[in-house]
This record gives structure tokens, C-alpha cells and sequence, in this order.
């Protein structure tokens, strides 16, 4: 079963993510901020991590660069779902190394496909 | 005082000496005796081998010798100091141990200058030794003794006038004594630029404070008779006798010793280059009289050596700068040091020029007494117009610097503050949106997830009032989207960047984008595109945002099977794109309100079409900031044209 953290400060968000992907057989992580959701993306290494951006204690762009700079599981994918929908924070996202995008509000089962598809991926380049 | 009496004076305190030669003990020791009684100073001697020794060391005026003694006896000594030039004159009194005639004879003969015969009368003596201390002036004593030296001797008087001078003076500067004699000291014998401070030292000679002179060596230029330079040392005093003062000196060559050579080869080199520069080197006395002048006095100044030799150098300053002058020299004496100090320096024309004038004290290379000041002067007029005109330009300068960093200041603080209302803005829209779509994300999902099958099953009912929510939240998202774009578009929020842009796939995108809902009212969509019209200069996401607003509308307000037509064409330096639909069209009345905000058209609530009445003036907005101008033409029942135009890309083709 793979699994995927859901990092993201707004409790509606988490349930929707966590009951959307759980429906659909994920093994879902969550966590209310950025702080916490590194400690987990590094101490639980989900296949898959879904990303808010403007959290306290560290933003989701900074959780993103610190994944990316480390050593084990650089390469986990992480998808930005925020409500900041400019073209530069887009390419600030894409530059620190998400693997997609998605603006707030969000159709649930776009989510749901855009974490498949980013998993297929994954598992297609390691295959 | 009668004339016997009269105290002998020669070199001004220095007493008379006789040498006493005998080898009877008692009989020396009692003439000293009586001999220092009377006033002479007394050397004794053993014998005569003794006695020549003490005659090459010590000044002696007379000599008393016993004839007979063991060793040299005295006729022998005498032989020998007649044949001394030193001691060729000098006075000897014989003294012999018997009458005997021949003996005294033979002693006379044989150059002494008295006899006396033993027992010696003691008063006899005195008499005889006075007499013979007298005989010989005390010129002939010096003269005597000077002629013995290695150096010059030189005698004047207090009005100058030489009244000695010796076989070593004639070799040294070239003049007989015949001639020399009567001549002025300082004009025959000194370099011009030392005769000021040598009458000076004369001066302090005859005045009773003034310390002896003898044995301080002066370095100086001596003048031979041939007007050639000589670098010589001398030392002076003055012998008085009674209200007589003679001046007395000795004088070295100096380039006769091959290290001072040297020195003055060095020091001719040194005035070679003196010479050469353009700053005027001034030598003054200690009273401020000039000395010594260089070459470039003449070359700076104008000014011949003896136009200035003797005048005060104050003279030749501005007076308005004489107080600079004075106060410089003071200063340069109390504080031995360099003292530099601008002032104006009259020419030999009567010009004023600028020079930089540099003054410090001279001292004696072997005394270290100040003997006077160098003055060295450096023109500087061009450097003083110039810093004077400098100083205006910079003074300009700076004020105009200091209006412009205030302009700059000002202007910084408006744009500061224009930026910061424009960050606040950007901010604003930033944070509105986010806080506007947070509430906005939660409505939309759940009701997309409530309509999810998985769910649970809903009614048909139900399905058809989750999609009236659904599509409100659309509709208010879409709401927000344009006001934050307004927004973001006013503020500045949202930059046009200008590129070089291919018309054509940005339209079909947009049509693309739209083919959906043209296919549910049956709409076609034309394009006529004409490459001719070449690339626009756009921002392709904010056309993006033009073409699917206007295109969107186009399709909307449609009729079933209608059509829409997008072309462009070349307008000057401008492309203008059209499109135009077959749709219901904008009553007259209503068309000029299409750009106000939050208008809608009666043609779109009474059809419930959707919509935030913002979009026309976020099209407008973005034509605007591209340079463009957009104009909407229609009729009601038959369509609507909108026309907008862009900067052309190519602008070789512009007329």
C-alpha cells in the first residue's frame, strides 16, 4: 500500500485530501504544519507527500527544499496544493522541485488523479 | 703707568712666558721665581735638548738660557733655534757663568740678544727680560708665532682693514701681503654671502657679552684674488689694547683635505642642482639679511645676487603677507622646524607672485648655533588661481551635489512610498485571495465530494440542488479571480511584459479552451488569421486572459448555430484583431456602461447567463497596458464586433 502525507494547516483540507485518497486505497499521513510534516515526511518516508504552502512554523516551500536537499528520499514526490495561484509562485514551486500543482479551491478528483499520475510516474522512471 | 709697567698684552688675557734653561736646579728655580713676580709666565727647562722640546709645544715670548750646561750647551741651543724659522727671531738672554768677554762676544755672535753674567742680579734680570719682551712688538710676537702655524693668519681692525697677513694667507688667497694690507677684510677675503654674518660676528666680538670666538671654526666660501671660490674654515678673536681692538684669525683651505674635498664636490654637485631648480633658495643672516641667493633667483624673480645680498628678505614679501612671513620665521626658530606658508613675493618688475614659501633656521655645522634662515620658495601662481578656481567650481559643485541629493532624496522618499503602497496593495490582493479561497476550497470540494457516488446515493433532487451550490461556488470564485485581477492590475500587481508573440496559437487555445461549450449552442468558430500581419508584442498569459474573455462572451451570447470570427489585419504600426459573432447583441443603450464595473447586460441576467460583470474591464485593462485600444460595435439581434489592437512586433513595416 503506498502511502501519502497530506501536510497542510487547514483541518477541512486534511479531511477532504485523507478521505478522498483513502477511499481510493492510500495509506494517508497527516500533519497540521510545515515543522511537523518534515519530521514525518523524514521519520515515516510516505511515496508520496501533498503540500500546502503558507503554513506556520515552516512554510510548505521550505519543506519542499529541505527535502529536495536531503540525503535519503530526495526524490519523494510532492505535489503544492495552495490557494496561491500567481505565475511567478508557480515557477518559485517548480524551481525548489515540486513534482505538480495545484490551485486552491481544487476538484478532489483532480487531486485524485494528478497523485496517480505523479506516482506512475515515479514508479515508471525507478522501473 | 709709566710704559715699563704696562701689561703686556698679545692674544687678548694670554700673559708673557718665558723659558728658563738651566741645569742647576736652585738657580732655574729662582729666576722662574723672580720672573713670575714681575708678571711673565715662567716654563723651566733641565737642560737643552729639554728646552727645544717644550720651544715646538708651547708659546714662548722669551728664552733665558744658561751657557754652560751638560748635553747642548747654550750656545748650541741658540745655534739651533736660529736655525728654526719659528724661533729665528726669538729673544734669548744668554746667561754666563763668568766675566769673560770672549765668552759674551761669542754668544752675541752667535744670535743671542743679551747677556747676563752670573751671579745673576735678580733686578737686572726682570729689566733685561721686560726689555727684551718689549723689543720685539707684540705683532713680531704673533706674526712670529702665526708664521710657524700650518694655517693663514689674518689681522684687521675694527674699521676692517687688514693690517696682517701672512706668507700662508698670500698662498691661500692668491693676494700679497703688500697688497693685502690696507684692503677690506671682508670684501678680499669672504664670498658675498658670508660677509654680512661675518661683520655681524665682528660685531659680537667688540661687544663684552659676547663669548670668545677662538677655537670655533667657521666654514665658509673664501674669495681668492683670481674672484674663484674657496671653501675655508676660520677661527676668530680679538686681542684689545686699551681702547685698541685688533681682530685676529686663522684660516684652513679646506679643499686641501682630500675627505672635505669630497664633501664640497658633493656640495658643488648639490648647488648644480640648486641651481637648476625653479625654487629660490635664500640664505639670510641671523637679522634676517640675505646671504646667499640661488640661480633661480634671477629666473623666478629677476633679481641679480647683489640686488639682494644684504636686504632683508621681508622686503621682497606682500605686505600684506609680511606678518605671515615674520610669524613663520618665528616660528621656524622656536620649534626648529620647516615652516611652509603661501605668500606673495614681489618680482624684480614689481609683480606679486604666488610662492610657497618653505622657512627653516641654518645652524653651524660644528657649533650648532643658528647662524640664520633658509627661505625656499616655490612659484605656485598657477596652482593658486587654479585652487582658487577650483575652490569656486567645487563650491558649486557642492551646492549643486547637495540640491541634487536632496532632489534625489525627495524623489527616493515618493518612490519609496509609492512602492510601499503598491507592496501593500500586492500584498492585500496576496492575502485576500488566499483568505477568500481557504473558506471557498472547503464549499467547493465537499460539494464535489458529496455528489461522489462512493459516497452514498443521492436523490436526483438532491444532485440537481448540489449543482446549483457547485456552480455558485464557480461563479463566486470566478468573481473573486476577476476582483483580485482588477486589483492586482491596478496596482501593479500584475506586470505586462512585452514579447514578440505569434497571434494564431494563442487564439486557437483560447477556442480550444471554449470548444466545449460552443459545441453545446452549436457555435463555429473562423479564423482568418493572416500571417501577413506578422507577431504582435504581447504578455502572452494576460492575452490569454483578453482572448478568453471576449471569445467566452462571443460564444455565450450566442444564438444556436451562430457563428464566431476571428481575424486580424495590419493597422499602421499596429495589428488590430476582430471578433465578431452572429449573436443577440447589446441594446444602444446599455453599450456605453460595457466597461463600468460590475455591469451586466440585461441580455445576459434575463438568460441567466453567468458572469461577474468584471471582465470586460479586465480586458480593457490589459489591451490598455499593452498600448492598445479596445471598441465594442453592436446590434441588437444581429451581433456584436469587438476590436482591439496590439503593438506590431515588426516595426519595418509600420508606416
Amino acid at each position: 500500500m503506498q502511502s501519502i502525507l497530506i501536510v497542510d494547516d487547514d483541518a477541512d483540507v486534511r479531511d477532504i485530501v485523507a478521505f478522498k485518497l483513502g477511499r481510493l486505497g492510500y495509506e494517508v499521513i497527516t500533519a497540521p504544519d510545515g515543522a511537523t510534516g518534515l519530521e514525518a515526511a523524514t521519520q515515516l518516508r510516505p511515496d508520496l507527500i501533498v503540500l500546502d504552502w503558507a503554513m506556520p512554523n515552516l512554510t510548505g516551500l521550505e519543506v519542499c527544499r529541505q527535502i529536495r536537499d536531503g540525503s535519503v528520499h530526495a526524490d519523494t514526490p510532492v505535489i503544492f496544493l495552495t490557494a496561491r495561484s500567481r505565475e511567478c509562485d508557480i515557477r518559485i514551486a517548480f524551481d525548489a522541485g515540486v513534482d505538480d500543482y495545484i490551485v486552491k479551491p481544487f476538484s478532489p478528483n483532480e487531486l485524485a488523479n494528478r497523485v496517480a499520475t505523479v506516482l506512475a510516474d515515479k514508479a515508471h522512471s525507478c522501473a | 703707568m709709566s710704559v715699563d709697567e704696562r701689561p703686556l698684552v698679545l692674544f687678548g688675557e694670554i700673559r708673557p712666558c718665558a723659558l728658563v734653561v738651566d741645569d742647576e736646579i736652585a738657580t732655574g728655580d729662582l729666576f722662574a721665581r723672580v720672573l713670575r713676580d714681575a708678571g711673565i709666565d715662567v716654563i723651566v727647562a733641565r737642560d737643552g735638548k729639554r728646552a727645544l722640546e717644550i720651544l715646538q709645544h708651547e708659546l714662548i715670548h722669551l728664552v733665558v738660557l744658561d751657557r754652560h750646561m751638560n748635553g747642548l750647551d747654550g750656545v748650541e741651543v741658540i745655534e739651533r733655534l736660529r736655525s728654526e724659522p719659528s724661533t729665528v727671531h726669538l729673544p734669548v738672554i744668554l746667561v754666563t757663568g763668568d766675566t769673560d768677554l770672549t765668552d759674551r762676544v761669542y754668544g752675541l755672535e752667535h744670535g743671542a740678544d743679551d747677556y747676563l753674567t752670573k751671579p745673576v742680579e735678580l733686578d737686572e734680570l726682570v729689566a733685561r727680560a721686560r726689555a727684551q719682551l718689549r723689543r720685539r712688538s707684540p705683532d713680531d710676537g704673533i706674526r712670529q708665532f702665526v708664521e710657524s702655524a700650518n694655517d693663514a693668519f689674518v689681522s684687521w681692525d675694527t674699521l676692517g682693514t687688514i693690517t696682517e697677513w701672512t706668507t700662508h694667507a698670500e698662498a691661500l688667497f692668491g693676494w700679497s701681503r703688500t697688497e693685502a694690507i690696507g684692503r677690506p677684510f671682508g670684501k678680499t677675503v669672504l664670498a658675498p654671502q658670508h660677509r654680512i654674518v661675518h661683520a655681524l660676528r665682528m660685531e659680537r666680538l667688540l661687544h663684552d657679552d659676547a663669548r670668545p670666538l677662538l677655537g670655533t671654526w667657521f666654514e665658509l666660501a673664501g674669495l681668492r684674488k683670481d674672484l674663484r671660490e674657496i671653501p675655508i674654515e676660520m677661527t676668530v678673536w680679538m686681542v684689545s689694547n686699551q681702547e685698541h681692538h685688533t681682530f685676529n684669525a686663522f684660516v684652513r683651505d679646506l679643499a686641501k683635505r682630500s675627505e672635505i674635498e669630497d664633501a664640497l664636490r658633493e656640495r658643488a654637485r648639490l648647488r648644480t642642482v640648486v641651481d637648476g631648480v625653479n625654487d629660490v633658495i635664500v640664505l639670510t643672516d641671523l637679522v634676517g639679511a640675505i646671504v646667499y641667493t640661488s640661480r633661480s633667483a634671477q629666473t623666478v624673480l629677476g633679481y641679480e645676487p647683489d640686488e639682494l645680498y644684504g636686504h632683508m628678505f621681508d622686503e621682497f614679501v606682500h605686505s600684506e603677507d609680511q606678518r605671515i612671513f615674520t610669524r613663520s620665521s618665528e616660528r621656524a626658530v622656536e620649534t626648529a622646524s620647516a615652516v611652509v606658508k603661501a605668500q606673495r613675493v614681489r618680482t624684480r618688475d614689481g609683480r606679486f607672485i604666488w610662492m610657497e614659501v618653505t622657512t627653516a633656521v641654518v645652524r653651524d655645522a660644528l657649533s650648532n648655533d643658528v647662524t640664520g634662515l633658509e627661505i625656499v620658495s616655490r612659484d605656485i601662481t598657477t596652482s593658486k588661481l587654479a585652487d582658487a578656481a577650483r575652490k569656486r567650481a567645487t563650491g558649486d559643485l557642492t551646492r549643486m551635489i547637495k540640491d541634487l541629493r536632496a532632489a534625489v532624496g525627495r524623489e527616493h522618499q515618493t518612490v519609496e512610498q509609492l512602492r510601499e503602497r503598491d507592496r501593500n496593495k500586492s500584498d492585500l490582493v496576496a492575502t485576500v485571495s488566499h483568505e477568500l479561497r481557504t473558506p471557498l476550497t472547503s464549499i467547493s470540494a465537499y460539494t464535489e465530494l458529496l455528489a461522489d457516488p462512493s459516497v452514498g446515493p443521492l436523490s436526483g433532487q438532491q444532485r440537481s440542488m448540489l449543482e446549483v451550490v457547485h456552480r455558485n461556488t464557480d461563479r463566486l470564485l470566478m468573481m473573486i479571480e476577476n476582483l483580485l485581477t482588477i486589483g492586482g492590475i491596478e496596482s501593479g500587481a500584475f506586470d505586462v511584459e512585452l514579447r514578440p508573440l505569434e497571434l494564431l496559437p494563442i487564439v486557437r487555445a483560447a477556442a480550444d479552451a471554449l470548444l466545449p461549450s460552443a459545441r453545446e449552442q452549436n457555435v463555429a468558430f473562423s479564423f482568418d488569421l493572416s500571417n501577413e500581419t506578422g507577431p504582435v508584442l504581447g504578455d502572452a498569459p494576460q492575452l490569454d486572459r483578453v482572448l478568453l474573455n471576449l471569445l467566452s462572451n462571443a460564444v455565450k451570447f450566442n444564438f444556436e448555430g451562430g457563428s464566431v470570427a476571428v481575424s486580424s489585419r495590419r493597422l499602421g504600426p499596429d495589428v488590430e484583431v476582430v471578433i465578431a459573432d452572429t449573436g443577440i447583441g447589446i441594446p444602444i443603450d446599455e453599450q456605453d456602461k460595457l466597461f463600468a464595473p460590475f455591469f451586466r447586460s440585461t441580455v445576459a441576467t434575463e438568460r441567466g447567463v453567468p458572469g461577474s460583470g468584471l471582465g470586460l474591464i479586465i480586458v480593457k485593462n490589459v489591451i490598455e497596458r499593452h498600448g492598445g485600444v479596445i471598441t465594442v460595435q453592436s446590434t441588437l439581434g444581429e451581433g456584436t464586433t469587438a476590436r482591439f489592437t496590439l503593438p506590431s512586433a515588426d516595426t519595418r513595416r509600420g508606416n
